[in-house]
């Protein structure tokens, strides 16, 4: 070959694998989930119609701290805190957020003060969970513009990580059954209607002290780590991250900063230590000084989210739910004092509550059309109990699969099969349901293909369905049930599962 | 700015070449050239700006000196001193600065303790590429005392010194060979043969860095930093990593310089030959870092009399020779061990010459290895106690320590179940990683044909061609994300 086609031949085959190697990353590396793994990023998705909302982001002491009821009481709009670890990158969060925002949407950023200090490598924790077995954080990957897509491929992901994100064993159907499953769990907390809702924390203690440093080190050394082993040092990463929010203020959200909630424990206070005290309230201007700088506003003073001893739930960053009432009425004290007023948007809550159950049920519906593709299809036969889950798909309002079957749970339980193509050349198909009633007989209403059959008692019962309302071989069978009660109403466990049927097998001939 | 560094790579040198070559086609020969030492001297002064001051003052003095022997060729005489004094004047000049900012605080630690004084360090920055640029002009110098070069201007004098991709770490260069092929006037016009030999040599330079080099270096590192006494395989691991780091590192950079100087259609000596394909100590200094080798023996070991004052004397020779190539490299005692390592190696070779007995082939070729693999414990510890901590390992005074995984994979292999001592963890050099590597890369290094035998003599490109300079340079900017782009062992020396 001669040597200058060889050259352009070689400038081709770079530019060429180079292109490969980014498709590579993004298609079967970070593959996208239809459900993200955490509810937190499911109900910010989910919340990208409403405008006039608020965003609490940062890492998990906002989770903690933040009662979302009172300020969404405040703001007069819903409340999410779409909060994740402290330890991962801003950047890609700000352009998770950029998806959802709407004009008019506050963002709050009670950052954690180790992001103000963040260094050019990103954590592994954070690099290892994009392209894990679950793919646990694959939306701050997959939400990226394509540009900051290449750029992150061939600047921060590395070679060895890649690679392991490639030789994981992932299988497209357990994916998304796993999908279709943490949908009942999001169901389960959006309809329980508290703080974990909204993104924030139940939890009110006691729990044991977390061995993640929070033992065994003072609180300075916990919430300050890197500025006192680092320096307070306010990083280039930071300021960069300052510049990105920008494009939040362009589309006309209102960003606004506030400090950490940190709390005592009685063998460690707070911002008590030496180094501390003769350096942290000049750390602390600066980075006032850099934030308001760059045209955001910086709500309260540090002290004011220190939180005393009895607030201390299990880490120096988290605290009780409780308490997370006194630092929310705090930061909205203060919020009024900088004028930062409610919104007079017309969306609340129960808008929000209603939007996600609604992405619920769509994005169910979506994923069991996606799965029945990957069902066996049922012949004449009987499918025992414990090949339930495999030749069945549940698709919503029913337990885990169990020895005996699967339990029924809430007022209405849908699953659906597949028959073979013999079986749909006759007129009728007989579908016989074989199972128990947890707490005393009833009927249930049953309804196949849109057709309702009426009420029924399913301990040995079969239906004969009529091949013509069979499209593409796939039966849904709804179960509506009343009077669901779960064991702990019974006193018989702690179980808070609504019950009622338990199917044990299915028989078509 | 280094040549494994994605600024280096796909920013700088493009753009140096394609300005350089636009000049050029414009005619602007003296400006091209002139454009080149500006990209050096940027080049060099990235690192740290305040060098440049030591490099434009040491490139001006040396002209000036070997211009005044040049002038006074005819008369014996420059301004007023006869010719010899000029040259000591000269070479006095340089080694001071070298001694200054190299050895200096090495001369007053081994004084402190010889006399009990407490002198304070300099703690001087070791300027970089110093003792590869003062050995090229006293080179220079030695020559226009004796009357071998020809007189050249101020430009392309600068360009001798400073060319980017030999400044750093060598080759260490002649200006017999550098000054014509800078004259030649078709050597400013692009040659795309040129361009792609070149950059086939640099993407073969830039995956022995990369990916071979800087894995073994992690080994290495954590062997030679070891704060405890390390067991047999792992003292081996250690050594072996550090033994194929320094080949593929210093070996790669030698075919990067070469690779991207021919892109400049300037060819430069070739520093390796797979050395450690020696069959006896002579020969791997016939094969490794051969420019300085020549230097050492030109203008060192010849003018201290070579083999010509008889055999004690051609011994006292090569060690002064060996030991002044250690102390070259650096200021320590594990260096000066090292070099006399060395020359005692080429001592004993050459006594054994004497009886004309033959030793087999492959006993000749694993002593020489085993014993260059030894000196470079000395060479890379970083005191003689650590030498002899891994030294120790390495004859099983620490006893014979694996893991499981170390284990399995021996017993698959041999079907040996060795009654070593298994602890648990992922014990460093005992991982079966390293051994993989070791067994792959020495192979390559003991067998396999090298750069010069691949690239150089290279007549025909293939597609495979292309993908092999695509994957090195991507393999580059993919690995680089983990650690920013690491240094050159060399560029200590």
């Amino acid at each position: 070959m001669r040597s200058k086609k060889f050259i352009i031949l070689t400038i081709t085959v770079f530019f060429t694998l180079f292109a490969s190697y980014i498709y590579l990353v993004d298609q079967f590396v970070v593959v996208e989930r239809a459900v993200p793994y955490s509810y937190r990023q499911f109900l910010l998705e989910s919340t990208e119609t409403i405008s006039g909302k608020v965003i609490i982001e940062s890492g998990s002491n906002s989770i903690h701290s933040i009662d979302p009821f009172l300020l969404s009481d405040y703001f007069n709009a819903p409340v999410i805190t779409s909060a994740a670890n402290a330890g991962y990158p801003i950047y890609p969060k700000i352009f998770n957020l950029l998806k959802v925002v709407k004009k008019g949407d506050i963002l709050i950023l009670p950052l954690e003060w180790n992001q103000y200090s963040y260094e050019d490598n990103l954590p592994n924790n954070f690099l290892n969970a994009l392209a894990d077995k679950n793919l646990k954080l694959e939306y701050y990957f997959n939400n990226l513009p394509l540009w900051e897509k290449i750029k992150f491929t061939l600047t921060q992901y590395p070679l060895d990580k890649v690679i392991d994100g490639l030789l994981q064993e992932r299988n497209s159907e357990q994916l998304l059954r796993a999908d279709l499953s943490r949908l009942s769990r999001f169901e389960s907390i959006l309809l329980a209607n508290s703080n974990q809702t909204f993104g924030n924390s139940d939890r009110n203690g006691p729990e044991p002290v977390e061995k993640d440093g929070s033992h065994n080190r003072s609180c300075d050394e916990y919430v300050l780590g890197k500025q006192l082993t680092n320096g307070f040092i306010i990083t280039k990463a930071f300021k960069d991250n300052l510049h990105s929010l920008k494009k939040l203020v362009q589309q006309g959200v209102d960003v606004y900063f506030t400090w950490p909630a940190v709390v005592d424990h009685q063998r460690s206070q707070c911002y008590q230590g030496l180094t501390i005290q003769n350096e942290l309230k000049n750390f602390a201007l600066k980075i006032k000084t850099i934030v308001e700088g760059e045209g955001f506003k910086f709500i309260g003073n540090y002290e004011q989210s220190k939180l005393p001893e009895r607030c201390f739930l299990n880490t120096f960053y988290h605290i009780k739910k409780e308490c997370a009432t006194e630092r929310t009425e705090s930061l909205i004290r203060e919020l009024t004092k900088r004028s930062v007023l409610p919104l007079k948007g017309d969306s609340s809550k129960s808008d929000l509550i209603l939007v996600v159950h609604q992405r619920i049920k769509d994005t169910r519906k979506s994923l069991a059309k996606k799965l029945n593709n990957f069902l066996p299809t049922i012949s004449v036969e009987t499918v025992e109990a414990r090949e339930l889950s495999e030749k069945l798909l549940f698709v919503s309002g029913w337990s885990t699969q169990e020895k005996w079957g699967l339990w029924s749970l809430g007022e209405k339980s849908t699953f659906s099969f597949k028959l073979e193509d013999d079986l749909l050349n006759k007129d009728t198909v007989a579908v016989k349901i074989q199972g128990q009633y947890y707490n005393g007989i009833e009927e249930t209403k049953v309804v196949i293909n849109g057709l309702d059959l009426g009420g029924h008692v399913l301990m040995d019962k079969t239906f004969i369905v009529p091949t013509k309302l069979i499209k593409n071989n796939q039966v849904e069978v709804q179960f509506e049930s009343t009077s669901t009660v779960s064991p702990a109403q019974l006193g018989r466990s702690t179980d808070t599962r609504n019950i009622k049927f338990g199917l044990k097998a299915l028989s078509i001939s | 700015m280094l040549f494994n560094s994605t600024v280096y790579i796909f920013i700088f040198l493009p753009l140096v070449l394609l300005i350089y070559f636009s000049l050029n086609k414009l005619r602007y020969i003296q400006l091209g050239k002139a454009w080149l030492v500006l990209a050096s001297l940027y080049f060099y002064g990235f690192w740290n700006p305040s060098y440049l001051i030591l490099i434009i003052g040491s490139m001006l003095l040396n002209f000036g000196i070997g211009n005044s022997l040049h002038k006074s060729k005819k008369k014996k005489k420059a301004k007023g001193l006869t010719r010899k004094t000029v040259l000591i004047i000269g070479i006095v000049f340089n080694l001071a600065i070298l001694f200054y900012f190299k050895y200096s605080d090495f001369f007053i630690e081994n004084i402190n303790v010889l006399i009990g004084s407490n002198f304070t360090l300099l703690n001087l920055l070791l300027p970089l590429a110093i003792s590869f640029f003062t050995f090229q002009q006293v080179a220079y110098l030695v020559d226009c005392y004796q009357e071998d070069t020809q007189e050249y201007d101020f430009l392309s004098y600068c360009l001798f010194v400073s060319f980017f991709p030999q400044l750093i770490a060598g080759p260490i260069v002649h200006h017999k060979e550098m000054m014509p092929q800078f004259s030649l006037l078709k050597n400013g016009f692009v040659n795309y043969t040129n361009i792609a030999k070149g950059l086939f040599v640099f993407s073969i330079g830039l995956f022995k860095k990369v990916v071979i080099a800087d894995t073994f270096a992690i080994w290495a590192n954590q062997g030679f930093n070891s704060q405890v006494g390390l067991s047999f395989f792992e003292a081996w691991g250690a050594s072996l990593s550090y033994t194929f780091q320094l080949y593929y590192d210093f070996s790669g950079y030698s075919d990067m310089a070469i690779g991207v100087a021919l892109m400049f259609n300037i060819m430069l000596p070739v520093n390796f030959n797979s050395p450690y394909k020696a069959k006896n100590i002579q020969d791997f200094w016939r094969r490794w870092h051969m420019t300085l080798s020549r230097w050492l023996r030109d203008y060192l070991y010849i003018p201290l009399g070579g083999n010509k004052k008889g055999t004690s004397r051609t011994y006292i020779n090569l060690m002064i020779t060996f030991i002044l190539g250690g102390v070259w490299h650096g200021a320590g005692w594990t260096f000066i061990l090292w070099g006399f390592l060395h020359g005692g190696a080429l001592a004993a070779h050459r006594f054994w010459q004497g009886f004309g007995l033959k030793m087999p082939t492959l006993l000749a070729w694993m002593l020489t290895f085993v014993f260059v693999n030894f000196a470079w414990v000395f060479f890379r510890a970083a005191d003689i106690p650590s030498a002899m901590n891994i030294i120790e390992g390495m004859l099983g005074f620490n006893g014979i320590q694996v893991n499981g995984d170390f284990y399995q994979f021996i017993h698959y292999f041999t079907g040996w179940l060795p009654s070593w001592q298994l602890v648990n963890g992922n014990k460093m050099v005992g991982s079966v990683k390293t051994l993989q590597f070791i067994l792959l890369f020495g192979y390559i290094a003991f067998w396999a044909r090298n750069t010069l035998e691949l690239g150089l003599n290279k007549s025909k490109f293939t597609i495979k061609d292309s993908f092999i300079i695509s994957l090195s340079l991507i393999l580059t900017v993919l690995l680089g994300i983990a650690s920013t782009a690491s240094e050159f062992l060399y560029f200590n020396f």
